[in-house]
């Protein structure tokens, strides 16, 4: 059974510049790929990534709980998707013609060109961002990290109209707002709520997902 | 009592309703047992600060009195709830309490943060979603609550931060930024309303009632225990400008979006977003007045909420016309207390927010005046709607016609015990006076519509006698608003 050692031996194979390139290629599948089941693995390579990053500033042990949770996370995630996607499947098959215009679209057609166009522009963003200014003092490396993470969940959530994706989304704002806040705060308390609220937010979402519709075609003067 | 026994008590509470909703007699009365042992359990919190891990806990004068209050609405919100036929939500009535206890009592900012962005998120979890696997008010309100709460870090590490400048107050404008920021949006704080009406229609009225009357609050006391413990915050920034400006917002669009308003979900919001915009400009005074009368402002705003949120889910719940009629009452009282027309304490307040506008800028005051306005346009409306949809007789339900017996034979085992059952009862009830019977019979096929008469009446009573006592509340208000940090 490989040890800690060997963890951490595994983890110093990864460079810089693999790390950053890891977590790019993470927030690009799941701000692009529809398939829940790539999201979901690139959702796992970034608690993996970031728990590798993170444990330049707080001790491998600890930064190693991370990755507890991205797996807890994740396994969450794929029991719920995998009790709703056979719903939705047939719910797609026999809805009838007017209960389908009811469901809600999103106001774009989000295709795949689109959210590539809305990607490229946070990543200009980030690049120019982080170019001028710096959260307080915060090093380089988890400046831009932090910020293409929380910028790629934020484009996750605004682009999606599916719960999990969302969840995904804002599992990676988390982790990017956390690696920017352990950058200037270096607090082993934060660090604990943060996986903890990771754990919370999962829940939520695994529950607003699974949870069953209430709409009743009734919106205005509803008694 | 400590208030780590507090806490398990708590938990046992949230977890014994939890259960019990399955059944609604045993709903109701685990309802209204765990509010009667909270609020006595509560009164008899020891006044002494705990320590762990190098924090400490202790519930301060204004803080217990809060949670009090807050317990006694949570548990008559759980009851009225647990007259309905959904009553998947009563045990997130106290489930939030268990975290939102801990922002109530700890000294930390941080930690008082995660525990109220906590109890924010447990709420979410009683929403309901109105389309399945959609994105919709739940999902963007929790998106709110983890963005808002990662504003409102940055914001106190900038706090920290300043003492090592502490002649220049770059870093305590960008605390005030960040902490405006998050405080606006979880506190949906004018112009970051956006998220108010979606969350509204995705939750019944009692989680509303909670959320934003109950849980909403905690914000405000996080942030002045902050400025109690940094009070450059206050002194050298300009957060009761910022604190003064969304409060106007808040009152002019609160008014404003009440006026074309029917959902009542929407309607109690953007009604309390009206009451917690005349919160913003007493606190914004920054004097003990100004924090009692704020004080008394969130009370009032909490209670009315409350009993809004109650009537609606009992007249939902309750065929009886009497019932509907009464709960249309009660919420009326409601309304007027929220907008500030009730007798007493909350038309003091506001009148004397209002005098003041009238002697400084009298445009500010007469937009002020047409927001009120604009709510009370806004609860006509509903209330001419709740008219329109009550029937001119409830159907009468023919207790004698046959039921076919099930065809399982677990079904038709059932079907032979409750026949016996009902025969024994018969044969038993043959022994015992005829107007006995009669009273008993009328009890128990009415008992709803009895016990939710009776919680509707004392609410009414209750809401009354609070109008007509402003010094009793005032004078408590302004004791315990004197020992708060940032006044000392």
């Amino acid at each position: 059974m490989p040890s800690l050692n060997d963890l951490a031996s595994a983890f110093a194979l990864l460079g810089t510049h693999e790390l950053e390139f890891g977590l790019v290629i993470a927030v690009g599948v799941v701000a692009l790929v529809a398939d829940w089941r790539i999201a979901l693995v690139a959702l796992a390579a970034q608690y993996l990534l970031v728990a590798v990053l993170l444990s330049t500033l707080i001790p491998l042990q600890i930064a190693a709980v991370r990755m507890i949770a991205g797996g807890l996370v994740a396994m969450m995630f794929y029991i719920t998707a995998r009790r709703v996607q056979p719903q939705r499947r047939r719910r797609a098959q026999t809805q009838p013609q007017e209960s389908r215009v009811l469901t809600p679209r999103a106001i774009f057609w989000v295709n795949l060109p689109f959210r590539f166009v809305g990607l490229t522009l946070v990543a200009v963003g980030v690049i120019a961002a982080s170019d001028q200014i710096v959260l307080l003092n915060a090093p380089l490396l988890f400046w831009v990290t932090g910020l293409w993470l929380t910028m790629g969940g934020l484009l996750t959530i605004a682009l999606t109209r599916d719960a999990l994706r969302l969840g995904m989304g804002l599992l990676f704002f988390t982790s990017g707002f956390g690696i920017i806040y352990l950058s200037i705060d270096n607090s082993l308390v934060i660090y604990a709520l943060l996986v903890i609220a990771d754990l919370v937010i999962a829940l939520a979402i695994a529950h607003i997902a699974s949870a069953p519709a209430h709409f009743q075609g009734k919106r205005r003067g509803e008694m | 009592m400590s208030l780590s026994v507090f806490i398990l008590i708590l938990v046992a509470a949230a977890l014994t309703l939890h259960v019990a909703r399955y059944w609604r007699p045993l709903a109701f009365v685990a309802s209204a047992a765990t509010t009667v042992i909270l609020v006595w359990v509560a009164q008899n919190i020891g006044a002494g600060t705990t320590e762990i891990f190098g924090m400490h806990f202790g519930l301060q004068p204004l803080a217990r009195d809060y949670l009090i209050v807050a317990l006694a609405l949570s548990g008559i919100l759980a009851i009225a709830t647990s007259f309905g036929d959904v009553r998947r939500g009563l045990g997130f009535l106290l489930w939030s309490w268990v975290v939102w206890l801990v922002a109530l009592a700890i000294d930390d900012f941080v930690i008082g943060v995660f525990a109220w962005v906590s109890g924010l998120a447990i709420i979410v979890i009683a929403m309901e979603p109105r389309h399945a696997q959609r994105t919709g008010g739940a999902a963007y309100f929790l998106v709110l609550i983890v963005i808002a709460a990662g504003l409102l870090l940055i914001g106190h590490r900038f706090v920290q931060l300043f003492p090592l400048t502490p002649d220049r107050i770059t870093l305590l404008d960008s605390a005030v930024l960040f902490l405006a920021w998050g405080l606006g949006l979880l506190l949906a704080i004018a112009p970051f309303i956006l998220w108010l009406g979606p969350m509204a229609d995705e939750a019944p009225p009692p989680i509303i009632a909670v959320l934003l009357g109950l849980g909403q609050p905690l914000g405000l006391w996080l942030l002045y225990l902050l400025i109690g413990q940094s009070p450059r915050l206050l002194e050298q920034t300009d957060l009761n400008v910022a604190l003064a400006i969304g409060g106007l917002g808040s009152i002019f669009i609160g008014g404003l979006l009440c006026v074309f308003e029917r959902r009542v979900g929407r309607l109690m919001s953007y009604a309390g977003l009206l009451a917690l915009g005349f919160i913003l400009i007493d606190l914004a005074r920054g004097t003990l007045e100004g924090a009692a009368f704020a004080v008394i402002e969130i009370f009032a705003r909490a209670l009315s909420l409350c009993v809004m949120a109650a009537s609606v889910t009992i007249a939902r719940a309750i065929p009886n016309r009497w019932v509907k009629y009464l709960a249309l009452g009660v919420f009326l009282l409601g309304g007027l207390n929220l907008v500030g027309l009730g007798p007493g304490v909350a038309l003091a307040t506001r009148w004397n927010v209002l005098l003041d506008f009238e002697a400084t800028d009298r445009r500010i005051f007469i937009l002020i005046l047409l927001s009120m306005l604009g709510v009370l346009i806004g609860l006509a409306r509903y209330v001419l709607t709740w008219l329109e949809t009550l029937p001119a007789q409830a159907p009468a339900q023919d207790a004698l016609a046959p039921t076919p017996p099930p065809e399982s034979i677990s079904g038709r085992i059932r079907f032979r015990l409750r026949g016996a059952w009902l025969a024994w009862r018969a044969r038993a009830g043959q022994r015992v006076p005829a107007s006995v019977r009669y009273t008993a019979g009328g009890i128990a096929e009415h008992w709803r519509a009895l016990f939710a008469g009776i919680l509707l009446s004392a609410l009414g009573a209750f809401l009354l006698w609070y109008s007509v006592s402003p010094n009793l509340w005032l004078q408590r208000a302004l004791e315990t608003a004197a020992q708060l940090a940032f006044i000392r």
